[in-house]
């Protein structure tokens, strides 16, 4: 056998076992088990901890390009938010996110029989990341002076009975990025407020370190983490629907790299000189 | 089949973008171009909005004078794109500002959060056999970063080596979850096509 040919099968072959691998399990679903992680059982248990009528902050910081791993989380926690009866002000740090906090206020607030301004508030798009999340600590109805729809602060029910950052029960952040850590940074650290959140999945290791030492109450990490949440509140998603999907072509990948692999040292112990 | 014309858009900018997987071609180059179009005029326009909501506004209507300050410093940054010199070095000041502030914005809650309390939490009572594996991981790793001749010496060029060894089962798990990061966004735009678009997907 020409164990080198194992090296050079042609990508787009590849290409057409990962749509496959893909789209079949999307289509008809496996049904593989999904075990709770730890992390993910934390954030639950914090939010379930809270009482009701508890101020907390949501921080849709993505966009878009991100919107397959970011939205499950998301959309899982504000509805968990919403059966805690927690009144919720979405703030967002990146340009496109305000348009997340709104879908997910149109898809739960009617839901939930909640009430704009009571319940739940979309502030608008800030620009300056941890600039601005320092300014939340040092003054959150001065920063916000209006709400996403240009009303005034000052008349809306659900900012009156707030004075600051330190009658903020849990701030819940959404980041592809770094803003997590600037949370941590500004308002953990600062003003001892909990924190937590849901990252991609290229940011888990670098939240680690902080979900380890307990700043980070928890964490959802990418698809996996919507799906687990989604699992936990009894709410079936677009998480777990891809689940069966991330699993088959994870498996495709280490054969991938198996055979790769094989036909390297083969054709090295041949004196093929396999590259 | 979907009737909304933003979701057929939508679909057909997907399909476009993946024929990139066969082989360059103008379809993908034609979404490419239109993305990075309408990212930059998504940006031009909400950097507008930011400049009038926060600063023009505020001068004009409810007399924040104080608001000049931010105005001509970020009129300052545009001097390096103008011939003069001077002009050039004035937009020094703006970008030493910046730096400035987002320095000591940092310094504020990342010296504890990022460094006091990440050492407080690596100093664990040694209890399980993993703490004893964290212990050596952390060890082996700030060992490795003795640059000088005395680090690459004696039992220090040895610790040195498991540290690379560390490190490289940490930059594999990384790898891993990027790579399930990047198959979670296909998945995305394939639960999009085929659910929302083909309609042939709950």
């Amino acid at each position: 056998m020409n164990w080198n040919s194992l090296q050079k099968i042609d990508i787009r072959v590849w290409y057409v076992l990962l749509v496959l691998s893909l789209f079949i399990p999307l289509l008809k679903p496996l049904g593989l088990p999904l075990s709770i992680s730890k992390d993910v059982k934390t954030v639950y248990d914090t939010i379930e901890a809270l009482k009701p009528g508890s101020y907390v902050i949501v921080s849709p910081s993505y966009s878009p390009g991100t919107d397959a791993e970011m939205w499950p989380q998301h959309a899982a926690i504000v509805e968990h938010l919403m059966r805690k009866k927690a009144k919720i002000i979405q703030v967002s740090l990146d340009l496109s996110s305000v348009m997340y906090a709104e879908r997910a206020w149109k898809t739960y607030g009617p839901k939930f029989d909640q009430k704009y301004g009571e319940d739940h508030i979309i502030m608008p798009y800030k620009a300056g990341l941890d600039v601005v999340i320092a300014a939340m600590g040092r003054d959150l109805k001065a920063l916000y002076a209006e709400d996403y729809y240009g009303t005034s602060t000052k008349n809306i029910p659900l900012m009156q009975g707030i004075s600051g950052i330190k009658d903020v029960a849990l701030v819940i952040d959404f980041m592809p990025g770094n803003t997590l850590v600037d949370y941590l940074r500004q308002i953990e650290s600062v003003y001892h407020i909990p924190v937590t959140g849901g990252v991609t999945g290229v940011c888990i290791p670098t939240m680690m370190p902080y979900v380890q030492s307990g700043q980070c109450r928890g964490l959802l990490g990418g698809m996996r983490g919507g799906a687990e949440y989604e699992l936990l509140i009894n709410s079936p998603g677009a998480a777990i629907g891809g689940m069966d999907a991330q699993s088959l072509s994870h498996v495709l990948v280490i054969v991938a790299i198996a055979l790769g692999n094989i036909g390297y040292l083969a054709s090295r112990q041949k004196g093929g000189g396999g590259k | 089949m979907s009737t909304s014309s933003g979701v057929w858009v939508a679909a057909i900018l997907t399909i476009f973008a993946y024929t990139y997987l066969y082989k360059d071609n103008p379809f993908f180059k034609f979404a490419e171009h239109l993305f990075v179009g309408i990212g930059a005029a998504q940006a031009i326009v909400m950097g507008y909005q930011n400049i009038v909501e926060q600063a023009w506004r505020p001068l004009v209507t409810k007399g924040s004078w104080w608001m000049i300050i931010p105005l001509a410093l970020g009129l300052l940054l545009y001097g390096r794109f103008t011939k003069s010199r001077s002009a050039a070095l004035l937009s020094r000041l703006p970008i030493a500002f910046l730096v400035g502030l987002a320095a000591a914005l940092s310094i504020r809650g990342a010296l504890d959060a990022s460094l006091v309390r990440q050492v407080v939490a690596t100093m664990t009572p040694m209890k399980t056999i993993t703490d004893w594996i964290f212990m050596l991981a952390v060890v082996t790793t700030i060992s490795y970063f003795f640059f000088t001749a005395f680090g690459r010496v004696g039992i220090l060029k040895n610790t040195a080596e498991v540290g690379r060894w560390v490190m490289m089962v940490a930059f594999g798990a990384a790898f891993g979850n990027t790579v399930m990061a990047r198959m979670s966004l296909v998945i995305g735009r394939l639960q999009f096509l085929f659910g929302k678009w083909i309609l042939i997907m709950k």
